[in-house]
């Protein structure tokens, strides 16, 4: 009865064993999971090699911070403005976010991402800001000759510019606000050609607009 | 005296602990905790092996990772593994030696094959491309650019003036020509093919089974090689001391004098937090402003 007994013990040894062996092959195989999601998001997706935890930092120079977003409105007369610290949003709208940051924006940015931005946008109310537009595109022509055939495109009166209204702000308590009837979201990249030495801006994702259903 | 295996591992996982503390935390959410958690496992033995106490780090550390993974570094995914890794160790005792030698091993050899791959794939490298704009537009890197190619640090300032423009107007279609010299392109090229080489060999030489006749002295020399030619130049403290603690992790305990040189190894990295740079700037040359 004793020898039985401990013949029983022997294979649940062996099953435990083998349960821990292959209990420590965890962490390398979760490693080669999460970095081939990470490679198809990358490669697919449009997030950033950096992020992800594929082992891509400093591979490329798509990182977090080759990205720029740019938001901009259609307010009720028409006019476009550009949006800035769009993510400010009052406390009572910040919930309509669902989890869009502007890290999230910039890293791994989305058609999905940009919608539910948009809506929280077209939520809120804005102020208007001096943005200094003029002199930025003076100084910008001046350092860079070759940007003046596109400066010259643009729109010959200062482009305005927009903050979310947040009446607790002292600086804000007075003064119009506006809403806006449409958003746009577009996505850059800041693209490197070493053999030109020049940096581009290229479009990322494709716009998305956002409009006011009526 | 020789070291027993319970005290080598006891070692680990104090390192590790220290870790921990000090790069494991992506949030204070995490932190927290951790201090205290990780603060109390330190001066307790009994906590130091406790499967409990490492299985909720575990647990914390991969829930807050999880919430926040499109925007944590490498470095803290391969502590998350590692710590699994632990984990593992501290439920098994019998084998947490082994556990905790293969596991390191793995990691180490995956973590390069995955970087190998991103670096061959986008091209950057090949051509020299990445790190050209990274030594002409990175602020952590000018002092450096500018005293090994003599590239004036107006020059670089004003490159990076003319990005965060760009940035603040963008404008589709918009392009920037930024300051450069032929020694950039000629020390780009050469970090580039470095980086590359030794990259490839720390994979080679850590996903190599053990079967194989290589000497496991070369896979150490590969990646302290790597650690201390890439960190001091580009600092990522956490990541060296990750790779610094596997490498001391899955080096054999007869190795002794290996693995006091990955402890060394590990203290060394630390002074590369120092802003050099700062220290040096006075040595680079000048330009004209604009």
């Amino acid at each position: 009865m004793i020898m039985q007994k401990s013949r029983d013990s022997i294979p649940k040894q062996q099953t435990a064993d083998e349960v821990m062996h292959w209990t420590s092959q965890a962490p390398p195989l979760v490693l080669i999971v999460v970095a081939v999601v990470q490679i198809l998001l990358a490669t697919q997706g449009g997030l950033s090699p950096w992020k992800g935890g594929g082992f891509g930092m400093f591979s490329s120079s798509d990182g977090p911070d080759s990205r720029v977003v740019e938001v901009t409105g259609i307010t009720r007369d028409g006019e476009s403005v550009v949006l800035r610290n769009v993510f400010a949003l009052p406390s009572n709208q910040r919930s309509r976010l669902h989890g869009v940051s502007a890290r999230r924006l910039h890293v791994f940015p989305t058609v999905r991402q940009c919608e539910r931005l948009g809506n929280a946008i077209l939520n809120c109310r804005f102020v208007e800001i001096d943005s200094g537009w003029e002199a930025l595109q003076t100084r910008f022509v001046k350092m860079n000759p070759s940007a003046q055939p596109l400066i010259a495109e643009m729109p010959k009166r200062p482009v305005r510019t927009f903050i979310p209204w947040d009446p607790r702000r002292l600086n804000q308590s007075s003064g119009s606000t506006y809403d806006l009837t449409q958003v746009s979201i577009v996505v850059y990249r800041l693209v490197y050609s070493g053999a030109a030495n020049r940096i581009s801006l290229v479009p990322l994702l494709s716009p998305v607009t956002i409009r006011i259903r009526t | 005296m020789r070291q027993s295996v319970q005290e080598h591992v006891d070692v680990i996982f104090r390192a590790t602990l220290a870790l921990l503390l000090l790069f494991g935390a992506s949030a204070w959410q995490l932190g927290i905790p951790f201090r205290i958690l990780c603060g109390a496992m330190l001066v307790g033995p009994q906590l130091l092996r406790s499967p409990a106490c490492w299985g909720t780090i575990v647990l914390a550390q991969t829930y807050c990772n999880a919430n926040a993974w499109f925007s944590i570094d490498n470095h803290k995914y391969l502590i998350n593994y590692w710590s699994l890794a632990v984990s593992i160790a501290a439920m098994q005792p019998r084998f947490a030696l082994r556990i905790l030698e293969q596991n390191a091993t793995r990691l180490i050899g995956l973590c390069f094959l995955f970087a190998v791959f991103w670096k061959f794939y986008g091209g950057q490298f090949l051509n020299g491309e990445f790190l050209k704009y990274a030594l002409l537009t990175d602020s952590r890197l000018e002092v450096t650019t500018s005293m090994t190619t003599g590239l004036p640090l107006t020059s670089l300032n004003r490159n990076r003036d003319l990005i965060e423009f760009v940035r603040d107007l963008p404008i589709a279609g918009a392009q920037i020509q930024v300051e450069s010299n032929h020694a950039v392109s000629t020390l780009s090229i050469s970090l580039s093919y470095w980086t590359l080489l030794i990259e490839t060999v720390c994979a080679v030489m850590w996903l190599i089974p053990r079967g194989w006749s290589i000497p496991v002295y070369f896979r150490d020399v590969s990646l302290i090689t790597f650690v201390l030619t890439t960190y001091f130049v580009l600092p990522v403290v956490g990541f060296a001391s990750v790779l610094a603690l596997l490498g001391y992790s899955a080096t054999s305990i007869e190795r002794r004098r290996m693995r006091n040189t990955y402890l060394w190894v590990l203290l060394i990295v630390q002074l590369s937090s120092i802003p050099w740079p700062a220290f040096v700037e006075g040595m680079t040359p000048t330009g004209t402003n604009l």
